[in-house]
């Protein structure tokens, strides 16, 4: 699908537009990347208050061999050129993950409900209750049930308890299965009607604004970055898992598949192995608009000072303060052109992967 | 309208569960409202007050709980013993046992409260017993007991009787310590005298409670607030639609190839650049007061509508509005233009194009006539699933540019985790929305007469 890089480099598909882009992009991780050993003068949080608010390139100021802000610094004198770069490190390490759970979310979701549609999913009886039993039996000890008479609150002993459950709940369903399935009456197969399931849960999570629904979720939780990630995937899983299960009915007509089915793989060997190979074209670019999209929502977020700490060094918690304060322009522009870089060519970045896919 | 419960409702249950929130925040607006007294608030004042919340009573229909737990611990106040007893349930799980042995530690410290302050070891007497509120190891128990015993010689009957009882009572306890309880599932059914029915209840009415910050019943809070953000959405709308049909009809034309080719490029950056980023620089350039000092930075204005006359209040709120507005506009043109002339363009390669344009008709005629009624439904389309995203950027706006709408609100209000009035917000998102779907479904009827056909 994708040729080897130094084929892509040497395609002349590649205009300048993208290569800049690539090149940002690269600065762009890079400098995330290695943020902690860069040779910053400064750390991003750390508040000098003999210099605050000053504009950027005070060359009066630069003394060899001393530390120097060199884009200027904030109110309360942190150094911006360190939270651009610390804020790139956050809008990185946010996006990426986050995109990479709602990924994964969606295309199990997606294939699932496209693959088997609303009569393919076939299980017995037995085999659901027994689904039903052991999912029961795992939430009750794995969130419930106070175990720290047993762990005395060693974090470790806890760890373990719950790997226990895990271990004991997967038994359990196969146990009861195989039980469950010695009856007749419970071996008669029903379908679960997966694509409906799906279907609906993703019109409920589209139907609701995303900022409006992280919004209302953050409302109950400390702000965290863990949160945020978390709170991000579960709001952008919906459009990948719609984009999979559309390809997925489309591919799931095609003669392979059936070629493949005739051969007698087992479902799950079809859908990793022949199904979804063919339909990761749409989710790699979905996946880059997506972070593209999420660093713009981090960015927001932490502008409007919910669900991100306010210690976490990011390019809005930047642009806040320019808009505390109106005439320290450098604290909007800087930040606001490197999101803006970030954000352009990430999509740019997708296009060019389209068109390097689909040559049209 | 499923959508609206059933987010409503874990709205309302995850507020109700993770432990704090709810109750904390009640307390405080409490304890604000009438100074100090919060403080030394009594054990009846307290389960009146969880009675006046509703949640004295259970959270649910039915309850799942490990078994050793007993189902009136949150009556058991102060509120710091609650962990206390949490704790000797962990350990012991024998609920009537642990019960035995509170109640003796309660009536040994009535009997502490009763020594006369002269008395000697009164400090000591005083810190151990509140030790014993704390510590759940039976060993540390015993020796606070034997300490309490040897080091103070106090010989009132009372006090001694209370602290053989409490003794004696550990001792049971830890003899019929039944730790494997807290690993035994318990069932209860709760009928419908709990706190999710009476919500629910009350929700359906529209009843949304009151404001955990200002004690203000919430529909009112709205109220204030609806209107401006109402009046910023619609006319947005309106502008942003009216101005992509025409600028893509403008660009659809076919001798501005040049036009096409800055303006486009110019969409695609415009469209990348994060709304608040946008308004900021907008703010700066247009209203701060180094640059051009044009537009006003924030607020509606301080005019009512009482005092100055109807039409100079409105043009005076319009003016306020036109910056939020025109940033609105410029975040979100880029994304409905570029959705128009993509369906213009697959109109105009058809065929009743090409024989509209071999008829003669002027290009601009062929446009407007021809290709323009033909993606009326994608704009309609367009123009109810463009809401969510339009209300996502009317948040960031109202909080930049202080209006007091709805986005403003609702950011303070998660700020503060006033969560009846998220509640009340994502209602008034849900109405929006419905809304819209219903005014697409008639405009759908008077754009296509297909569908008119179907009905009659």
């Amino acid at each position: 699908m994708i040729e080897s890089v130094e084929q892509i480099a040497a395609s002349p598909k590649i205009d300048l537009k993208s290569k800049v882009a690539i090149a940002f992009l690269l600065l762009f991780i890079g400098g995330a990347l290695s943020a902690p050993w860069l040779p910053l003068p400064f750390s991003p949080n750390e508040t000098d208050l003999e210099h605050i608010s000053q504009p950027p390139w005070q060359w009066e100021q630069y003394r060899s061999g001393e530390p120097f802000h060199w884009l200027g610094t904030d109110q309360i004198g942190r150094d911006l050129l360190a939270n651009i770069i610390f804020g790139a490190r956050t809008a990185l390490f946010i996006s990426f993950p986050a995109m990479a759970l709602a990924a994964v979310l969606g295309i199990y979701l997606g294939s699932l409900a496209g693959y088997f549609g609303d009569k393919g999913y076939k299980k017995s009886i037995g085999a659901v209750l027994a689904a039903i039993i052991a999912i029961l039996f795992f939430l009750f000890y794995f969130f419930l049930a106070d175990t720290s008479f047993l762990t005395q609150n060693d974090f470790g002993k806890q760890v373990i308890f719950k790997l226990l459950v895990l271990v004991l709940s997967v038994l359990l369903f196969k146990l009861l299965r195989w039980v469950f399935n010695q009856g007749s009456s419970l071996r008669k197969t029903i379908s679960l009607p997966l694509d409906i399931l799906i279907l609906k849960v993703i019109e409920l999570f589209q139907s609701v604004p995303r900022l409006l629904l992280v919004l209302s979720l953050a409302t109950f939780v400390r702000p965290s970055l863990a949160v945020v990630i978390g709170l991000s995937a579960f709001t952008y899983w919906p459009g990948i898992a719609r984009l999979v299960r559309s390809e997925m009915l489309k591919i799931k007509e095609l003669p392979y598949l059936e070629a493949a089915r005739a051969l007698g793989f087992s479902d799950k060997q079809i859908i990793v192995k022949h199904a979804l190979p063919n339909a990761l074209t749409p989710v790699i670019i979905a996946f880059a608009f997506g972070i593209s999209n999420l660093m713009a929502l981090e960015s927001t977020l932490s502008f409007l000072g919910i669900g991100i700490p306010p210690d976490v060094p990011s390019w809005g918690r930047a642009i806040l303060g320019f808009k505390k304060d109106l005439s320290a322009w450098w604290l909007g522009l800087f930040p606001g052109l490197v999101l803006c870089g970030a954000v352009l060519s990430v999509q740019a970045v997708a296009q060019l992967l389209i068109r390097l896919i689909n040559p049209k | 309208m499923p959508t609206v419960w059933l987010i409503s409702s874990v709205v309302f249950l995850v507020s109700r569960l993770i432990p704090g929130t709810y109750a904390d925040n009640f307390a405080e607006m409490r304890e604000g409202s009438i100074g100090n007294a919060g403080k030394t608030m009594t054990r009846a004042a307290y389960l009146k007050e969880l009675a006046a919340t509703g949640q004295d009573k259970p959270l649910f229909y039915f309850s799942i709980r490990t078994h050793a737990q007993p189902d009136t611990l949150q009556r058991v106040f102060p509120v710091k013993h609650q962990q206390f007893l949490q704790a000797l349930i962990s350990n012991y799980g024998n609920w009537p046992a642990i019960s035995a042995y509170y109640k003796s530690l309660l009536i040994l410290q009535q009997k502490t409260a009763d020594i006369t302050p002269d008395a000697s070891h009164y400090a000591l007497i005083q810190a151990e017993t509140a030790l014993l509120f704390q510590t759940t190891e039976p060993n540390k128990i015993k020796s606070i007991f034997r300490r309490l015993i040897e080091n103070t010689g106090i010989s009132s009957g009372n006090w001694q009787q209370a602290l053989m009882a409490a003794r004696q009572n550990l001792n049971q306890l830890t003899k019929e310590a039944q730790p494997y309880q807290n690993l035994l599932p318990a069932f209860n059914q709760n009928g419908l005298d709990n706190q999710y029915h009476i919500w629910l209840k009350s929700f359906l009415k529209l009843d949304l409670g009151y404001s955990l910050r200002d004690a203000q019943p919430v529909t009112s809070v709205l109220k204030n607030t609806i209107q401006n953000t109402l009046l910023l959405l619609i006319s947005s709308l309106i502008l942003i639609f009216a101005l992509a049909i025409e600028l893509s009809l403008f660009l659809s034309l076919s001798n501005r190839r040049s036009w096409r080719k800055v303006v486009s490029p110019a969409l695609y950056v415009l469209e990348s650049i994060p709304l608040f980023v946008i308004a900021l620089f907008v703010l700066v350039f247009l209203a701060g007061t180094g640059y051009l000092n044009l537009f006003p930075v924030s607020g509606l204005g301080t005019v009512s509508y009482e005092s100055e006359g109807w039409f100079f209040a409105f043009s005076n709120r319009l003016y306020h509005l036109l910056l939020p507005l025109f940033c609105l506009v410029i975040a979100s043109l880029p994304y409905v233009t570029t959705q128009f002339y993509l369906s213009l363009q697959q109109v105009l390669a058809s065929e009743f194009i090409t024989t509209a344009r071999s008829k003669g008709l002027s290009e601009k005629k062929v446009l407007r006539r021809h290709a323009f009624r033909n993606i009326l439904l994608p704009v309609i389309t367009l123009f109810t699933g463009y809401l969510p995203s339009l209300i996502s950027g009317a948040i960031v706006i109202e909080v930049i540019f202080a209006i007091p709408g709805t986005g403003r609100l609702l950011a303070d209000s998660v700020l503060a985790s006033d969560y009846p009035v998220v509640m009340g917000l994502i209602l008034f998102v849900a109405a929006l929305k419905a809304g819209s779907h219903l005014l697409a479904d008639f405009l759908y009827f008077t754009a296509d007469p297909r569908t008119r056909q179907k009905i009659t």
